[in-house]
């Protein structure tokens, strides 16, 4: 089925099929992701969408090994890239793998960066970690082509300032030619400008859509704003309780949204072409509780939709195309009701 | 529902009372290092009585300053507060004290602003409690319906702000400071820190109450688009400066300020078929430092359309049509509105996507 998921002209590095995340805490197990299915094409750029507590910030560690060995019990029938399986990979070729093949860019670009280091040593380091016998000469080259890479002005300036003497979107901004130091082939950005003012986000969004394309590098760019997610995505996967519940190519989404909780969360978001005053159609209640989820659809609460059969078996799941969806509704009976 | 609305409205045919008029405000702060930071520079406007003002821009550009500056928290290095026909900044601290409970603030972290021992109850009576409001029975009275009015069941009454999801307890922070029936209130990204379906509750929620009880209210987010939904008019700041204020909807419709029209063009819509997608206005560098801003217009080192008469003079907050002034040498026309453009198409394979920049 994942093949089809994905235009047949790219072929898939990154495939992840049934993933489940469930945390051991003292208080009981969490279950964070309950079956996440999707997968990534070279080049192609996907957006995993949710709110908090969705199971998509998991997701993307849970694919770069990161989730503490402690604590998380992951699962999946298939977690790949390229040859590599991700679930039994010994650390040593994970360490390889991680920013090498699978670069990772997160919300706060101050906690990625060393407060004390001077902004030019630490992508430095990035590019050595990959490959220690660079020359200095050479090295000090490939910082200053990678500022250029992310835009940043006066590259061979900035190199010598500190994290505290950069902007909010410098910082990202060094974050990301951090992020590109080993030339990876997949660009994970978990919510790469939420801490940013909306002009920088649109800059840094362009910018990481303009990578993308020119690198042909696989984007997976995790946010809660399907704003954001419309930017520069091929294609959109939405999340919910811990399970993706609709993925469509961009375009298709936003024209024809077929899981209720995707027209719910569309719904939410304020539009600079609503009049003052207007009033938002909102879902009632709250995300489900992580550690106990209900028996069949973990939406039927706040959905308007919701019947009987809702509450007691999972959803089955709707494909046409490329375009998939977690309901019982039966879309012709929608317009009758 | 007891609850009486602050003021009532001002019949149509005479002109609205302010509750609020700052003149020339200013704050300046003091670094270690001995630098001044003008925060809030000379801004001026006018807040009816029943209406809304969104203030926007980006961070550090002065907006939580301007509202703490309202409220004399601290008071300000220069200019004025009129508060209900009460000039503020000369005030005595006791009758200040008086004043300000008809004045209440809501900030973007309920959790850090509820004190985590104490029940909802507990927080929510706690400015009636230290205004000496009503006996312990009429103060319950006015907790169950202060919970009813911001839709918080009462089963709630005794849990601890840590057992409350941030929704809930944003309710709460809304219900406390509805407590005593104020005139003005501020919400300072109040709605900023939440998820997108709870954030739409608590929208909906202020709308309503803005509705019911004639609220008087100034709202602070960085998303413009939250700003619109609940706002009358709107301010736009840059670097301490008000750039621009006016109707919300002509404001964002056709913006004067080359600063405003940047911002609204970097909003991401969320639908890439939307037809009124705007065409990107970058803008140049970056934000200078706050303690040495450019001189004449602060925008000017980042604004296309600047030269030498815009270094030199500051630019007055001018009215360019009823109710929309606008501190600009050269402001954009009203006849030509933001640049639409037909959505450019980036991907191979089809897809629509969009490439603002280019």
């Amino acid at each position: 089925m994942h093949s089809s998921l994905s235009p047949s002209s790219v072929t898939d590095i990154l495939e992840v099929d049934d993933l489940h995340v469930d945390f051991e805490l003292p208080r009981g197990r969490l279950h964070a992701v309950r079956g996440a299915s999707f997968s990534l094409g070279s080049g192609e750029s996907l957006g995993i969408v949710g709110e908090s507590g969705s199971g998509k910030s998991v997701t993307s560690r849970a694919i770069m090994g990161l989730l503490p060995a402690t604590t998380a019990r992951v699962k999946a029938r298939t977690l790949r890239y390229g040859q590599h399986d991700l679930l039994d990979a010994p650390e040593r070729v994970m360490r390889r793998l991680r920013g090498g093949e699978i670069a990772m860019i997160y919300q706060d670009p101050m906690r990625a960066l060393n407060p004390i280091m001077r902004v030019g040593d630490q992508v430095a380091e990035a590019i050595r970690a990959h490959e220690p016998s660079l020359g200095r000469k050479e090295l000090s080259t490939r910082v200053v082509g990678l500022l250029d890479a992310v835009r940043i002005p006066d590259a061979n300036k900035r190199i010598r300032l500190y994290p505290h003497q950069l902007s909010g979107g410098m910082r990202q901004r060094i974050v990301i030619a951090m992020a590109l130091a080993a030339n990876p082939s997949i660009l994970i950005a978990d919510e790469p400008t939420t801490s940013l003012d909306v002009t920088v986000q649109a800059e840094i969004l362009d910018l990481l859509g303009d990578l993308q394309e020119e690198r042909g590098m696989g984007m997976i760019l995790v946010t809660h704003d399907l704003g954001v997610a419309a930017w520069h995505t091929n294609r959109i996967m939405v999340m919910y309780a811990g399970r993706g519940v609709e993925h469509a190519t961009t375009a298709d989404l936003f024209e024809d949204m077929r899981m209720p909780y995707t027209r719910a969360l569309f719904d939410s978001i304020p539009r600079v072409d609503m009049p003052p005053g207007s009033l938002l159609k909102s879902v009632e209640g709250r995300p489900v509780d992580p550690s106990n989820p209900p028996p069949g659809c973990a939406f039927r609460e706040r959905c308007h939709l919701a019947v009987e059969i809702c509450g007691t078996t999972a959803p089955p799941r709707r494909q046409v195309g490329s375009h998939w969806w977690d309901c019982w509704d039966d879309q012709e009976e929608k317009s009758v009701k | 529902m007891t609850i009486s609305p602050g003021a009532a409205a001002s019949p149509p045919d005479t002109p609205p009372t302010p509750l609020l008029e700052t003149t020339g405000l200013t704050q300046t702060f003091r670094l270690p290092t001995g630098a001044e930071v003008q925060a809030v520079s000379d801004v001026s406007f006018v807040l009816h009585r029943g209406e809304t003002l969104g203030l926007v821009g980006e961070s550090g550009c002065g907006k939580s300053t301007t509202v703490r500056t309202i409220l004399q928290a601290p008071p300000p290095t220069a200019g004025t507060v009129t508060f209900g026909g009460i000039e503020l900044t000369t005030t005595p601290p006791r009758q200040l004290r008086r004043l300000r409970r008809r004045m209440q603030l809501v900030f973007q972290d309920p959790h850090a602003s509820m004190n985590p021992r104490w029940t909802v109850r507990d927080c929510i009576a706690e400015p009636l409690q230290v205004h000496r409001v009503g006996t312990s029975s009429s103060r319950n009275d006015r907790v169950h319906e202060l919970m009813d009015l911001v839709g918080l069941d009462e089963g709630y009454l005794t849990s601890r702000p840590g057992s409350l999801s941030g929704g809930q307890c944003q309710r709460v922070a809304i219900a406390r400071a509805l407590a005593l029936d104020p005139d003005l209130i501020c919400f300072d990204e109040a709605v900023s820190a939440l998820d997108v379906s709870i954030q739409a509750q608590i929208l909906n929620l202020i709308a309503r109450l803005r509705a019911d009880l004639e609220l008087t209210s100034i709202f602070i987010a960085h998303d413009l688009a939250v700003v619109k939904l609940v706002s009358d008019r709107i301010g736009v700041m840059y670097l301490g400066k008000l750039c621009e204020i006016g109707p919300a909807e002509s404001l964002y419709r056709s913006p004067r300020h080359p600063y405003t029209k940047a911002l609204l063009s970097a909003i991401p819509k969320p639908d890439p078929r939307h037809p009124d997608r705007l065409r990107r206005v970058n803008l140049r560098g970056e934000l200078p430092s706050p303690t040495d801003p450019p001189s004449g217009c602060r925008f000017r080192t980042r604004c296309d359309r600047a030269d030498e008469r815009c270094s030199l003079d500051v630019p007055p907050l001018q009215t360019i049509s009823p109710g929309h002034q606008v501190a600009c040498h050269y402001p954009l026309s009203a006849s030509a509105p933001v640049e639409m453009t037909p959505l450019p198409t980036r991907r191979a394979n089809g897809v629509v996507g969009q490439s603002p920049t280019r």
